[in-house]
């Protein structure tokens, strides 16, 4: 529902469990009526193609760099007192999340398209300004069942987004891709919706030929692994109903799903998204949440043999979610 | 009062307390204790951690090694010798401060 103010058209969305504004449509924000909380919006500024002046960042400390295996570097984050958080990716763009995560500046790169930089954003920018505002990300696709947040932890490779999007196919509502976002309520450990879009898998696109379409549309261009799918996202909090943690078996392996009755904390602390933000509160948060979540929480191994197609894992972590227990009561 | 780099055990004594930089959380087989100010995480096994907790709660070695034996059925000498050493432990690692600490 667009707003007026001082002139300028500005949305409200929602994602990550932030209120946001903008002045433009953003790819996987649709326009809400109503905010999540009375707190004030991260608003998101968008400013001509243009390199971020690195200002004070010139000073700020590397904190994060990820390079691609044949030595190119996709992503830098730069942290600065003053400046807040710098994420550059060549070839994209560059974002300034500012020290208190109200606001976020984005650079796109000339040229690039839209949905490209507008991917990053909602993969990368927003996860880190949620962290800053105080929500805790786990790396994990999810989706709603019955009134419950399910979500699916992984590596990158076990097959979180496709068992995701198989779930959807078979009756779930879609919930976030990749970052799952967290907080500690009186009574609930609540799970965030994350943006409306997910990655597309290529391999998988063609395993569900026709049915692919059912699931939403393809937004813009894609790359040589992965479109990147506009998807009706369910629009509320709910309560982090169970953890699958999805491990890859060998052929010949038997496909089981078995309760975690001690889940390792490290397991846990190594399942969260956010690596850039190394403040005292923010690493206090999120041991305490993986206590939370270890303690209230079920958390089920489910070891899938990679020969087993994705659709049969999901109706498997279907008919075990639809039965598995509720989040013990704080 | 330090012998050999160990602190002499009967300085320990009470006012055992955690800095405001170190959290410790319970988990179900494990209790991490997280240093803010370094970003280390260090995990204690679930005697450990109950030793721990009731350190903390009680903040005296005796009171608490009298609960545990207690709580163990183990003879209290041993536990608060196993009680001792933890402490200097974890005071090495700056994980608690003993009031020796606090006084140098």
């Amino acid at each position: 529902m667009p707003a007026e103010t001082a002139g300028a058209r500005v949305l409200r969305s929602h994602a990550f469990g932030l209120d946001v504004t903008s002045e433009i449509e953003l790819v996987g924000l649709p326009a809400t009526e109503t905010p999540l909380r009375p707190r004030a919006a991260t608003e998101i500024e968008v400013v001509a193609p243009d390199r971020p002046d690195p200002g004070r960042h010139a000073d700020g400390e590397l904190v994060r760099i990820v390079h691609r295996p044949d030595g190119e570097m996709t992503l830098s984050v730069h942290f600065h007192e003053d400046g807040g958080y710098l994420l550059t990716l060549p070839g994209v763009g560059g974002y300034r999340v500012s020290p208190d995560g109200f606001r976020v500046t984005c650079f796109p790169e000339h040229g690039v398209s839209e949905w490209w930089w507008q991917r990053a954003l909602v993969n990368q920018v927003l996860p880190l300004a949620a962290t800053v505002r105080g929500f805790e990300m786990l790396h994990a696709g999810a989706v709603a069942i019955d009134g419950r947040a399910i979500a699916l932890v992984g590596h990158p490779g076990a097959g979180k987004s496709s068992t995701t999007l198989n779930l959807i196919l078979q009756g779930a509502a879609f919930f976030t891709d990749d970052a799952l976002a967290i907080e500690q309520s009186s009574r609930d450990i609540l799970a965030h919706p994350g943006a409306g879009v997910s990655n597309f898998p290529r391999t998988e696109r063609e395993l569900m030929k026709g049915e692919a379409g059912r699931l939403g549309d393809i937004v813009g261009g894609e790359d040589a692994f992965k479109a990147l799918l506009a998807i009706e996202r369910e629009p509320a909090p709910l309560p982090l109903g169970a953890l699958y943690f999805l491990r890859r078996g060998q052929p010949g392996t038997e496909a089981r799903i078995e309760r975690v009755e001690e889940p390792d904390p490290t397991l846990l602390l190594g399942s969260t998204y956010v690596l850039s933000v190394r403040s005292p509160d923010r690493l206090a948060n999120q041991l305490d949440l993986c206590a939370s979540i270890a303690a209230r929480v079920p958390i089920f191994d489910l070891l899938i043999p990679t020969t087993v197609a994705a659709r049969d894992s999901a109706s498997a972590v279907l008919e075990h979610a639809s039965g598995a227990p509720f989040q013990v009561p704080a | 009062m330090e012998q050999n780099g160990t602190r002499d055990a009967g300085s320990i004594g009470v006012g055992v307390r955690v800095p405001d930089h170190v959290v410790f959380r319970a988990f179900p087989g494990e209790t991490v204790a997280l240093n803010l100010q370094t970003g280390k995480y260090h995990g204690l096994n679930p005697v450990a951690g109950r030793m721990v907790e009731a350190l903390i709660e009680s903040g005296e070695v005796e009171a608490t090694a009298a609960l545990l034996a207690e709580e163990y059925d183990q003879p209290r000498e041993t536990v608060e010798a196993d009680l001792r050493h933890l402490c200097e432990d974890l005071s090495r690692r700056g994980l608690i401060e003993l009031p020796a600490d606090r006084a140098s």
